[in-house]
């Protein structure tokens, strides 16, 4: 087991239904629910009802586990590289889709189209297109993402991805891994060994924002203990402000949340820092009303259509919250490498004072990547609603 | 298709759309005894053949509000048990998801004015996805009154439901409509209040520049900017009204 058994109750309260479809019944991971939920799983082919969802259809999918095998491309280009905005060369890549975690303005709720949290057991298919990619294209330096449809880690003792792909990426020195995670959740892989190139980052919010926004997370104070346990275990950590989400006193609350970081971090012990503001289709707008009423700081902020068609914050808001938070890292060091996540030339101008492609702690990172070659016959399980 | 009539004796459950008080562009049809549509003087039996052919058939072109009431009366003399309610909207063009499957019922119970309003400006269940929302049908009646009020077009409509909703269960003001354009404004500015007030602020530097200027705030989504008109008579004004422009502004924002 190595699910330790304290936080039994913790995994089965979190779900109602496992189900595993039987031509992977024998997979490593599939294993592991069967032996972790015995009395919830069912191996049977499961036909996840595909299309637009209810927000009940919705919150239950986060109860329902489905293990089965993906016939499509784990490997993407990272989708936040739209039309008019400054883009990063992040690739993703994609070993489930939904989350067991609850965030008022969480994007899944405007793109997942199936009715349970998919975990894709053959892992070793996507390793497979990282080769592929990785023999084209021997001399690129490319980070990838696993936390863009499911969260990286949050059930990573259930799934125990982590260890395969930080042992994946010892053997590739010029790529860069990034865990994404809003959970705390360390300990299953932070004995492997690895070679520097695992970075393992949180989405960080103040506290208040935390308990009033993202529900089922872990708390800022466990991220950032989980975040320094890495640390001390020589991963790279980072840190994505991100969504900055506009309050009566945010400027204080994030404040505060700076001083937590630095506290606790160097700049030269974080890979790097982003950030970004609230942002969502506006098609999202109604079914966060339907889930979490008026009271959330998301359903009530003051939105409009962006450039990229997304619902965001005022622009000359959005540069004063991301003006004022960089210089509060500034203010304490210059040698923090920050960016900015899906935002407009402009506003990096009026916010860091110049292009990314010009600062030289990042630029690196927007140098442009070459495209990944679509898998023939694609059959992809989700797509934008 | 063959079609007989039938007597008004005949022991159908006749379902009268007259009763509801709401004009409709149905024409009677009965189906193996049942009143589909109004019984009045012309009507048709059609009984040999499948509901959901005789409906596709008999009502090619019905539009969204016409269907919702059809699919009532389909529900009330048990027919829903022969159609799903998917297939039945699908097949008159107006699809249902999950999302919206619960509209129909919303939509026969609001008022004639809101029903026509719906008609005219051919509004699909999408749009009306914000009132999902809410949880009182007669909150949905008052709340849509003042939109077919002012006979807003489709994607006024969808703007000003979305804050109103939002106004709604925020407990905050609904402003009574008068003048669309200055309702909507109002709208916005219950629905936006800071960013009113930082835009009220940026508009002050108005007051500090040339009479013969018109400057306005213009806002474009998430961008806002100023937008000024000067006129000028001949090439030399507008040299120099410009330029006492600029060093005015200059001066103000160095």
């Amino acid at each position: 087991m190595n699910v330790e058994q304290s936080s039994l109750s913790f995994w089965n309260h979190k779900f109602d239904e496992v189900w595993i479809d039987p031509d992977v019944a024998e997979s490593d991971i599939s294993k592991r629910f069967i032996e972790f939920f015995p009395e919830k799983v069912k191996i049977a082919s499961y036909k996840s009802q595909q299309g637009v969802m209810s927000p009940l259809q919705f919150d239950q999918s986060k109860r329902k586990v489905h293990l089965t095998r993906f016939k499509g491309s784990f490997f993407k280009k990272c989708p936040g590289h739209t039309k008019g905005m400054a883009c990063c060369n992040y690739f993703v890549l994609n070993l489930g889709f939904q989350c067991d975690m609850n965030c008022s303005y969480c994007y899944l709720q405007s793109f997942i189209n199936s009715d349970a949290l998919t975990v894709y057991t053959n892992g070793t298919d996507a390793f497979q297109e990282l080769d592929t990619y990785f023999q084209q294209n021997p001399k690129t330096r490319v980070r990838v993402g696993t936390g863009e449809l499911i969260d990286s880690l949050s059930l990573d003792p259930l799934t125990l991805y982590s260890r395969s792909l930080i042992r994946y990426f010892k053997d590739r020195p010029q790529w860069k891994l990034e865990f994404k995670t809003k959970s705390a959740f360390v300990d299953q892989f932070i004995n492997e060994p690895h070679i520097g190139n695992v970075i393992v980052s949180w989405s960080l919010n103040p506290q208040n924002i935390v308990s009033s926004e993202e529900h089922g997370t872990a708390s800022l104070h466990d991220r950032l203990d989980a975040a320094l346990k890495c640390k001390e275990h020589g991963f790279p950590v980072a840190f994505h402000i991100d969504p900055m989400i506009w309050h009566e006193n945010w400027k204080s609350n994030y404040q505060q949340l700076v001083q937590e970081i630095c506290e606790r971090f160097q700049p030269q012990d974080v890979a790097h820092l982003s950030m970004g503001a609230i942002r969502f289709q506006p098609e999202q707008k109604s079914f966060m009303r339907e889930r979490f009423g008026m009271d959330s700081l998301i359903t009530q902020a003051e939105l409009f259509k962006g450039r990229d068609g997304k619902m965001r914050y005022d622009a000359e808001l959005r540069k004063e919250m991301f003006k004022f938070l960089r210089n509060q890292f500034l203010n304490i060091s210059d040698s923090w490498k920050i960016f900015l996540c899906m935002e407009t030339p402009e506003t990096w101008l009026e916010s860091t004072g110049s292009h990314p492609y010009k600062q030289e702690s990042i630029k690196d990172m927007f140098q442009s990547a070459p495209s990944i070659k679509a898998k023939k016959f694609e059959k992809p399980s989700v797509h934008p609603s | 298709m063959d079609k007989h009539k039938l007597s008004l004796e005949n022991d159908s459950k006749a379902l009268s759309y007259g009763l509801r008080g709401k004009a409709l562009s149905l024409f009677s049809l009965s189906w193996k005894g049942h009143w589909i549509t109004p019984a009045k003087e012309h009507f048709q039996e059609v009984g040999d053949q499948p509901l959901m052919t005789v409906l596709e058939e008999v009502f090619k072109n019905l539009d969204l509000v016409d269907t919702c009431r059809l699919w009532q009366n389909c529900c009330e003399i048990g027919f829903d048990q022969e159609v799903p309610k998917k297939q039945f909207f699908k097949i008159f063009g107006f699809p249902i998801n999950p999302r919206t499957e619960s509209l129909p019922e919303v939509f026969i119970k609001l008022s004639d004015e809101c029903l026509q309003w719906i008609r005219k400006r051919r509004f699909s269940f999408g749009d009306f996805v914000p009132i999902l929302s809410l949880t009182s049908t007669e909150d949905i009646s008052r709340l849509l009154k003042p939109l077919s009020q002012c006979d807003l077009s489709r994607s006024e409509g969808r703007k000003a439901l979305d804050l109103l909703v939002d106004l709604k269960m925020m407990n905050r003001e609904v402003p009574t409509a008068s003048n669309k354009i200055e309702w909507m404004q109002q709208l916005e500015m219950n629905r936006f209040p800071n960013t009113q007030k930082r835009d009220e602020v940026k508009e002050q530097l108005y007051d500090s520049l040339p009479k013969y200027g018109n400057y306005r705030g213009v806002r474009q989504g998430d961008q806002w900017s100023h937008s000024l008109t000067v006129q000028f008579s001949e090439h030399a004004d507008g040299v120099k009204k410009l330029k006492a422009l600029v060093d005015k502004m200059e001066t103000l924002n160095p």
